[in-house]
């Protein structure tokens, strides 16, 4: 029997208040409110994420790849601005995604810079010209169902172009901030969700989502997320042997909220879901830890975006992706004073069974991860990507030869018990093999329990 | 609401011990534990089980069934020893289960009659040297069949030298079976007997993180300070025991979900800003040569300079209201001894300050302004691999109409050395995460 139930999740996640237990205790009589109170708490969990799952931006760089001068190259000379109709990678994640929430996108921007096209001058000799100012973003997400289903999603956010000559920026004294400009994408989900129902309950269930974010033209792109926002949710109630994704109880009809309670109400039935609930939250819900790319304005070309992070090392030397100078033999590269990403959110995500306070004594945390890697290994030897956290703290992905793509690995990884206690998460790369390398595009790490979908 | 609150609830808390009540090191999972400098001090049981083993000259062990050691999915054995580069033998044998040393500090694991990838001794030499030893084993949540339906991290410690190494291998599960459980040989006539000191044995019938290890055997991390709220999950009863069932007791069993959603409610909770940069822009002087001109502007403290390049927009937990900043940096002088100081602040705004450009969301409204500041007067040189973490504290959080905030880094170089032409610096890593500290 197909008992499908939706709630609509949009708005919640300003507040939150805990049930009340007392009169769930002894001595009391039982009644129904304090029990719904229970139902209704459990329904507002999954509404509480706003996970940023990919960021790029300038994030320090002190040049844009789009030049402020003339677009008129000379006579066979090499293009100096990229064209307005090639789509460039400039950062990708493969999530799974929480239960109930899609995504939006949020582009922090300066006008988009000219572009150029092929032509031939009066000597027809070739050279580049200009082709009109553009910029563009591209998301294109494919979402996998756990049953092994995928549907494809693609939106374009067209940005703001240049007034100025060249398609320059603005530089004059506080032109940056003067013509800041923000655009968004409110919603990307799959096709038809959230409306059908059934295409809603498809994925609810902590479906991966694999995004690539490409860059059109010359957009001059500050800052931009892609993130968790909650839309709604629908589970089919009979399906049990998924109980391990049913992160909502869907108690009252329409919303979590809602005044109207179910017509029948069977304290058998909605016990038995309360613990489904409670353990599949437990099970499902954690913390994007990590998310990086390789993309830097600095390193990106007319006609190339992502230079992706190399390193051709032999033996036992790991390096920091982020700085080659950063290097150490096996888990003695790790240096907690040196730069890295901050994993002490992970703390809030801890499971009883590893953090309690016979296990850890309340002092550190540690958490069950999912640690992703897009690159490749070229031509020989083995190659490895460590995210590290403590010395012995670390989770290797093992980088095979091929065709980039993206590589996978579980492991356990030491972090804050919140973000008071500073906990960094450092990443190296080592190559094994006296010829071939190691090239890495991107990398994320996020709290998981359960098995991938892949 | 903390995790130790919701215990209290229950009267679970009722001790306030970091043991399960009897012994250091004895947990809930163990089935084992042994700790002493003699064979009969290690044979004493400190674990809840309580069931010393017989002593022999060689090691101690419990005679078959030992019951209690039929683990076959997931399983942790720990040891520490002192082995130099000539010891050999078993650290225990169970069935068809051991952890065997060779010459030269290669520990192996030997499971279902086979000898599965080892480690060697991170240090090991001539001397004899202090390890911990773990082999942790748990099912294999990327498991392709039953060759690799169990996933194992074998890990040493070399507590002289804080060197360490690990290893993780995929294997099948193990066959039950029982047998003497025994430890530093594989029998119990003493073959294979372990050739140096033991210290200290346990055995737990669960996976055992690599930490956990580290605390209890290396070196215990110091007790964070930590005023916002903590979370952890808060379990409940199996999903279809008898608790939930008809004519059982409801209240109990909604207790613990309730008690399960309040600790739930952060789980999400994921850092705002966690930036570490490979173009780590070389700063100088207040002015911050090094960037463009016209992507700088004074802070809402005008000693400060803002750098678009270091600016954000983000979202944040509508319940947060604090966000825990840190900022890694360089700082380094071309000439002389003394070095200046660099202030950094990091400020959140509901929007930029004026003049900004029309279409930013609320650009009319009154600016609100809320910061955090820390300086470094550290040199570190400029060396390509050197900084600092700066923790710029507790943040408060201000909010355009769409819940969205503005994330702006400045900087003021303070001059101590008389002059701050060559003073440098360079930002490494920017990271913000949300705190709820409201009960």
């Amino acid at each position: 029997m197909v008992d499908i139930r939706r709630h609509n999740l949009s708005g919640l996640g300003e507040s939150f208040s805990p049930p009340a237990i007392v009169p769930l205790t002894g001595l009391r009589p039982f009644v129904g409110h304090p029990a719904v109170a229970v139902f209704r708490a459990q329904d507002e969990i999954a509404a509480q994420s706003r996970r940023t799952l990919l960021s790029w931006g300038l994030r320090g760089d002190a040049e844009w790849r789009i030049p402020n001068t003339d677009t008129t190259t000379p006579a066979f000379g090499a293009r100096t601005h990229p064209d307005r109709s090639t789509w460039y990678v400039v950062a990708r994640e493969r999530v799974e995604v929480t239960p109930g929430c899609f995504l939006s996108i949020h582009v922090a921007c300066l006008p988009s810079g000219e572009t150029q096209r092929a032509a031939l001058n009066g000597s027809g000799q070739p050279i580049f010209v200009a082709d009109g100012v553009h910029g563009a973003i591209r998301i294109t997400v494919l979402w996998r169902d756990r049953a092994g289903g995928t549907e494809t999603s693609q939106h374009v956010l067209d940005l703001p172009g240049s007034t100025l000559e060249f398609g320059a920026e603005d530089t004059t004294a506080g032109g940056f901030w003067r013509n800041l400009r923000e655009r968004e994408i409110p919603l990307i989900a799959p096709p038809g969700v959230p409306d059908d129902v059934t295409e809603l309950a498809r994925f609810s269930r902590l479906v991966t989502a694999e995004i690539v974010v490409e860059h059109q033209g010359s957009p001059r792109v500050v800052d931009a997320t892609i993130e968790e926002v909650p839309v709604a949710i629908a589970l089919d109630l009979d399906e049990s042997d998924d109980d391990a994704y049913a992160v909502s109880h869907i108690f009252a009809p329409g919303h979590p909220n809602a005044p109207v309670a179910p017509a029948r109400f069977c304290f058998e039935r909605w016990t038995e879901r309360a613990l489904v609930t409670a353990r599949a939250q437990a099970q499902c819900l954690g913390p994007l830890l990590l998310t990086w790319t390789a993309y830097t304005e600095t390193d990106a070309t007319p006609t190339a975006s992502v230079v992706p992070r190399t390193t051709a090392n032999d033996g036992t030397t790991f390096e920091s992706i982020l700085n080659s100078s950063h290097t150490g033999t096996g888990s003695a590269a790790y240096n907690s004073a040196l730069p890295g990403w901050s994993v002490s959110c992970g703390g809030y995500a801890r499971r009883w069974v590893m953090c309690n306070h016979l296990a850890l004594r309340d002092r550190v945390a540690v958490v069950p991860v999912l640690v992703r890697v897009y690159g490749r290994a070229i031509t020989a030897g083995t190659a490895t990507v460590r995210v590290q956290t403590a010395l012995h703290s670390y989770v290797d992905v093992p980088i095979p030869v091929g065709s980039a793509t993206w590589h996978t690995a579980i492991g356990y990884l030491e972090v804050g018990i919140t973000p008071e206690q500073p906990k960094i998460a450092q990443v190296f790369l080592n190559h094994v093999g006296a010829s071939g390398s190691l090239e890495v595009h991107a990398v994320n790490v996020y709290y998981s329990s359960l098995t991938p979908i892949v | 609401m903390n995790e130790w609150a919701a215990l209290d609830r229950y009267g679970a808390l009722s001790y306030p011990a970091n043991t399960q009540g009897t012994e250091s090191l004895a947990k809930g999972p163990t089935l084992y534990y042994g700790e002493g400098g003699t064979y009969a001090q290690l044979a004493t049981d400190l674990s809840q089980y309580a069931d010393n083993q017989t002593v022999a000259a060689w090691g101690h062990y419990e005679p078959s069934p030992a019951s209690r050691f039929n683990v076959t999915t997931s399983w942790t054995a720990e040891v520490v020893v002192e082995v130099d580069n000539t010891d050999t033998g078993r650290f225990f044998t169970y069935a068809n289960i051991s952890l065997r040393l060779t010459a030269g500090g290669a520990v192996e694991p030997i499971l279902n009659g086979g000898v599965l990838s080892g480690i060697t001794l991170p240090g090991i030499g001539a001397g004899a040297q202090r390890y911990v030893i773990a082999w942790a084993t748990e099912q294999n949540r990327l498991t392709t069949g039953a060759g690799d339906a169990l996933r194992s991290e074998l890990r040493a410690w070399n507590t002289a030298t804080g060197a360490y190494t690990q290893r993780v291998i995929t294997h099948a599960a193990r066959t039950a079976g029982t047998a003497d459980f025994i430890w530093w040989a594989s029998s119990t006539g003493g073959a294979n007997a372990f050739s140096n000191a033991p210290e200290a044995c346990r055995f737990s019938a669960g996976f055992i993180s690599a930490t956990e290890t580290a605390e209890d055997f290396v070196a215990l991390t110091s007790a964070p300070t930590i005023t916002g709220q903590t979370r952890i999950e808060f379990v409940v009863p199996q999903p279809g025991s008898d608790l939930a069932g008809a004519r059982q007791f409801a209240g109990p069993v909604l207790a613990s979900c309730a008690t399960a959603a309040a600790m739930a409610d952060l789980r999400t909770w994921s850092p705002i800003v966690n930036e570490a940069y490979l173009q780590r822009t070389t700063l100088a002087r207040s002015d911050l040569a090094g960037m463009p001109d016209a992507w700088m502007r004074a802070g809402p403290d005008p000693d400060y300079m803002l750098v678009g390049a270091y600016l954000f927009n983000r979202r944040v937990n509508a319940r947060a209201d604090r966000l825990k900043v840190r900022v890694e940096l360089q700082q380094w002088r071309l000439s002389g001894s003394t070095d200046d100081r660099v202030h950094v602040r990091v400020w959140s705004m509901n929007r930029p300050p004026q003049p900004v450009g029309d279409d930013v969301v609320d650009h009319d409204h009154a600016l609100v302004v809320q910061g955090v500041h820390a300086s470094i007067e550290t040199s570190h040189g400029s060396g390509a691999s050197a900084g600092e973490w700066l923790d710029l504290g507790l943040l408060r959080v201000a909010r355009n109409s769409r819940g969205r905030t503005w994330l702006v880094v400045g900087f003021f170089v303070e001059d101590l050395s008389g002059s701050v032409e060559d003073n440098r610096f360079r930002v490494q890593a920017i990271t913000v995460e949300p705190v709820l500290t409201a009960a």
